[in-house]
């Protein structure tokens, strides 16, 4: 016990390294965490820059493109008038043109240009000096004078071809551009104009076949030709750009409306501006779609990496909080197995801090127990219960560890293989070392079922480290295991091995070894049922522990039985026991004595705690505390004293020794108080029931324990008692029978006949039986009656030597018979019984017993 | 009761001798009881036993009380037992047809009349 004390007290250190390490991993990975998000938000900043830079090229890219559209539109404008005017110049040049010979004239265009055919759509025609159109390809009345017509005055004015605005046409009646080219007579003269005509119709098809979409032309007059002629309403936008060569301007569009994207360029031959007019989104869609695509993969990419990051640093705390996990593993172990006193309490510290250093296996224990391997398992895994409570996998799995350190991966085990799979998936090996055993046989084993295919070193040095610890300790417990053995073995022989129990009378007594329980004590219990059928009871202490006390308590017990055979009072049997104290040790005791027939308890205590009475019918406690001296060493024989009560019909009394009631710091009158509560209140008293209420209430002893419980029930109590044969000790046979007889509640003078008979009988032993050897034992007994009949034997073991003269004798005898309804007398080698019997005139005790069967 | 120590007291009343027993006369003490009648009935005519205060009696005690009347009569001493008819005691010389041979009467008046 003193070893491991003080091994305790070496060991209860406290794990401040832990504490500082786990501190400073932890600044640490949060530094980590920031340096690596700073570092991507400044990537992800610089592509976002980058993408925007890339937009506004894009969006540069996107102008440039709409103004080489609308360029090559003007260009393709221009190509295509001058064409027209070099076909109207070259008909000019014809010479029914030039003859003015009218019919051929109009012959020609219309085999030139058949009415409705490209170019001139809206047909042809010549105009004469005044206006008038002479010859025309156009069926029908004819078109008259457009001398008013602005391409007509340009051509007189200029004689140089002109291409008009949009107007509407004289004869088609729908919107149509005009190329007008001089005429000349034969000598060179001016003669007129000849005029074709375009349907804007057919150019709005051409837009649509060149897939220009918002392709705007705009003439001389501001008229947007492919919108029927209308003027454009943003007169603003359009003198900027007119007379321009190209370019692109972002505001209001032509239609004076939205955001626009306004490309232009100018086309000099018909004098029209042609503009690409868009909405900016439209413009910019690809670009922004670009943008678009380079933000979401920039955040992708910020998101893969952050996660990265998170993934990286969970594992690293992980890592540290399974080596801060090993830390407190090893310390808390350290400490659990410091406190272990037996090999069951080793393995459960070894599975605790197992189980919480690898988070991700089952951890197996299995102690070396008289041949046979024990084992226990533990884990943290979720769903790891199946393993842990299926004894087969545990059989297979830990002897795995008893030739390692190894590792036995599960392809090679199919059986556990199998079992395993049945119960629970993703194990992958054993991992197992031995328990001590360096100088011999292993003391156990580790094994831990794993979902790792293999231990890292480091992992392998933990499981090491425990195992060593638990080597250590295990012998440690073994070693308690076997003094505590030794100790409970000694202290039995110590202790009577029965107790007087009989009808009515119930005796048990309790020892409980405190603390570790590897010594001895000097705590007892003992009961001597006299022949007279009294009860000594007697609890008593030895201070200390160990076999001096032991030997001391032994005695004194021994003394004890001695005295309480030959004495009726308590106080004088401790008086006598006093005398074999040899004064050295401090020795308490309590005796108390129940005379069951009389209904008297007697006691004497000295220096020890009062025993309790409880009575239970009225539930009533009482502290036997009346007679008390100091302990044995300082008490002299005239400081016992002694007291009496009456005994109520069932009782219960406990005795018992400091060690129930006392306990640091606790005060032992309310300790007492409270073991008069447990007996009240517990409905069946036995020893363990009030160990364990007291237990309960203020824990468990720190010092031995012993108790004797004594149940009473004088009801139940059959009349049982030996008497020596001597005349004088008749009378106080009889008084116990007539006290006895009362009890049963049989009427006086029926109890007085029974009386004389029963003495009658003795007489004749102690007088017959005993003549010659002298001294023998009578026994009287007798059981409550039953259905009215009284049955009392008188027993002795003499020989019957009938030699009275016949008068006397008969006298007794004859008093027998009468007094009794029947008196046999047997007569053998071994002595003589006299059984008498008597029906009582009243049924006794019927009703009392009874009423008193209802509590 | 029953407690009582057994207690002899002898006296004189006249002529007769008054032997009062107190207790119980047992194996123990019918001995005495005897002793004590042989005793004391020297020069006396008669000799009265006064039981009224026994409060018990066994088959030692009658045999005791036989032998002195016989040794009693042998010296022409009238004997005399005096049990009150309602004590448990005089039931015992009920039982054993002893209250005529014992002359057993009810009162100590009894006893010392005629």
């Amino acid at each position: 016990m003193s070893y491991l004390r003080r091994h305790r007290a070496e060991i209860s250190g406290e794990p401040g390294p832990v504490d500082v390490l786990e501190r400073d991993s932890r600044v640490l990975r949060r530094w980590i965490v920031a340096a690596g998000c700073a570092a991507v938000f400044l990537l992800a900043g610089i592509s976002i820059v980058l993408a925007w830079q890339q937009y506004d090229d894009a969006k540069k890219q996107a102008r440039n493109d709409l103004r080489a559209r609308v360029v090559a539109v003007a260009a393709l404008v221009d190509t295509s008038f001058t064409g027209q005017i070099q076909t109207l110049t070259s008909m000019a040049g014809a010479p029914s043109v030039v003859q003015r010979q009218l019919p051929r004239m109009e012959g020609y265009f219309r085999r030139v240009s058949r009415p409705g055919a490209p170019p001139f759509t809206g047909g042809i025609g010549w105009i004469d000096r005044t206006g008038m159109v002479r010859a025309t390809n156009l069926p029908g009345s004819p078109i008259g004078s457009l001398s008013s017509r602005e391409y007509f005055r340009r051509v007189v004015a200029t004689h140089k071809p002109y291409v008009s605005a949009g107007l509407i046409g004289k004869k088609v009646r729908q919107p149509v551009i005009v190329v007008a080219v001089p005429t000349f007579g034969p000598g060179g003269d001016f003669t007129g104009a000849l005029a074709g005509s375009i349907l804007l119709k057919t150019v709005a098809q051409s837009r649509l076949a060149l897939g220009y979409g918002n392709l705007q032309l705009v003439d001389r007059n501001g008229q947007l030709l492919l919108g029927g002629l209308a003027h454009v309403t943003n007169t603003v936008l359009l003198g900027r750009i007119r007379g321009k060569g190209a370019g692109v301007v972002s505001g209001r569009g032509l239609e004076g409306s939205g955001d626009h994207v306004v490309a232009f360029a100018a086309a000099g031959v018909p004098g029209w501006v042609t503009a690409i007019d868009r909405s900016r989104s439209s413009v910019y869609a690809s670009a922004r779609h670009a943008l678009l695509l380079e933000l979401v993969s920039v955040l992708a990419a910020v998101l893969l990496v952050v996660a990265i990051l998170v993934f990286v640093t969970r594992r690293a705390r992980r890592e540290a909080e399974l080596y801060n996990e090993r830390a407190r593993a090893w310390s808390s172990l350290g400490r659990a197995l410091a406190s272990a006193s037996t090999p069951a309490q080793v393995a459960d510290a070894l599975l605790a801090s197992l189980s919480g250093s690898f988070p991700n296996a089952v951890a197996i224990v299995a102690i070396e127990t008289h041949g046979r391997l024990q084992v226990r398992a533990a884990s943290r895994m979720v769903r790891a219960r199946r393993i842990t409570e299926s004894a087969r996998i545990l059989e297979l799995a830990a002897p795995l560890g008893l030739e390692g350190p190894r590792t036995v991966s599960l392809e090679h085990q199919p059986e556990l293989r199998d079992l395993y799979t049945k119960t629970g998936r993703g194990m992958r090996a054993v991992h197992g070392l031995p328990i001590g055993g360096s100088d011999g046989k292993p003391a156990g084993t580790i094994a831990l079922l794993s979902t790792a295919a293999h231990l890292e070193s480091h992992d392998w040095a933990v499981v090491r480290s425990f195992a060593d610890q638990a080597a250590r300790a295990l012998e440690r417990a073994w070693r308690f295991v076997q003094e505590h053995e030794l100790a409970v073995r000694l202290q039995r022989s110590l202790l009577p091995e029965r107790l007087p129990s009989g009808d009515g009378i119930e005796l048990a007594g309790h020892y409980l070894a405190g603390g570790d329980a590897v010594e001895v004590g000097g705590d007892w219990y003992d009961a001597v049922r006299r022949p007279d059928g009294t009860v000594h009871l007697c609890v008593g202490d030895v201070s200390g522990k160990g076999i001096g006390a032991a030997t001391v308590m032994s005695r004194q017990r021994h003394t004890f039985e001695v005295y309480a055979h030959d004495l009726a009072s308590p106080a004088e049997i401790i008086r006598r026991m006093l005398r074999h104290a040899d004064g050295e040790e401090m020795i308490t005791f309590a005796v108390v004595t129940l005379d069951p027939y009389a209904g008297e308890l007697r006691y004497s205590c000295v220096g020890h705690p009062p025993p309790l009475l409880l009575d239970r019918d009225s539930g009533e406690v009482t502290r036997l505390d009346g007679a008390s001296a100091p302990p044995v060493g300082v008490a002299m024989p005239i400081d016992i004293v002694e007291a009496t009560l009456p005994l109520s019909d069932r009782v219960a009394l406990l005795m018992y020794t400091d060690g129930l009631i006392e306990r640091r710091g606790r005060n032992i009158e309310d300790a007492i108080a409270l073991l008069g509560r447990v007996l009240q209140s517990e409905p069946v008293l036995t020893p363990d029931a009030i160990l364990a209420r007291i237990a309960d209430t203020i824990g468990s002893p720190d010092d031995d324990v012993a108790l004797l419980l004594l149940s009473l029930d004088r009801e139940q109590v059959s009349f049982d008692v030996e008497l020596p044969a001597d005349p004088t000790a008749l009378r106080d046979m009889r008084s116990r029978l007539r006290a006895w007889l009362a009890h049963c509640r049989i009427d006086s003078d029926e109890a007085a006949g029974v009386v004389l008979a029963v003495s009658e009988a003795c007489n004749n032993s102690i007088e017959h039986a005993y003549r010659d050897n002298g001294g023998g034992p009578v026994k009287v007994t007798s059981a409550p009656a039953e259905h009215g009949l009284l049955r009392i034997l008188v027993e002795d073991h003499g020989s019957w030597r009938d030699d009275a003269p016949s008068a006397d004798r008969g006298r007794g005898i004859g008093l027998m018979e009468h007094l009794m309804h029947s008196t046999d007398i047997q007569t053998g080698l071994h002595g003589t019984r006299v059984t008498l019997e008597r029906r009582l005139r009243i049924e006794p005790s019927l009703e009392p017993e009874h009423a008193r069967a209802i509590p | 009761m029953s407690d009582t120590p057994f207690q002899l007291r002898s006296s004189r009343v006249g002529d007769a001798v008054v032997l009062a027993i107190v207790g119980e006369i047992d194996m123990a003490t019918a001995p005495e009881v005897e002793r004590a009648i042989d005793r004391g009935h020297d020069g006396t005519r008669r000799v009265v036993i006064d039981l009224t205060e026994v409060t018990f009696l066994d088959s030692s005690a009658l045999n005791a009380l036989v032998h002195s009347q016989r040794n009693l009569a042998e010296h022409d001493v009238a004997f005399r037992i005096v049990s009150p008819s309602d004590h448990a005691v005089r039931n015992v010389f009920e039982i054993t047809h002893l209250t005529g041979p014992l002359s057993v009467v009810d009162s100590l008046d009894d006893a010392l009349a005629d």
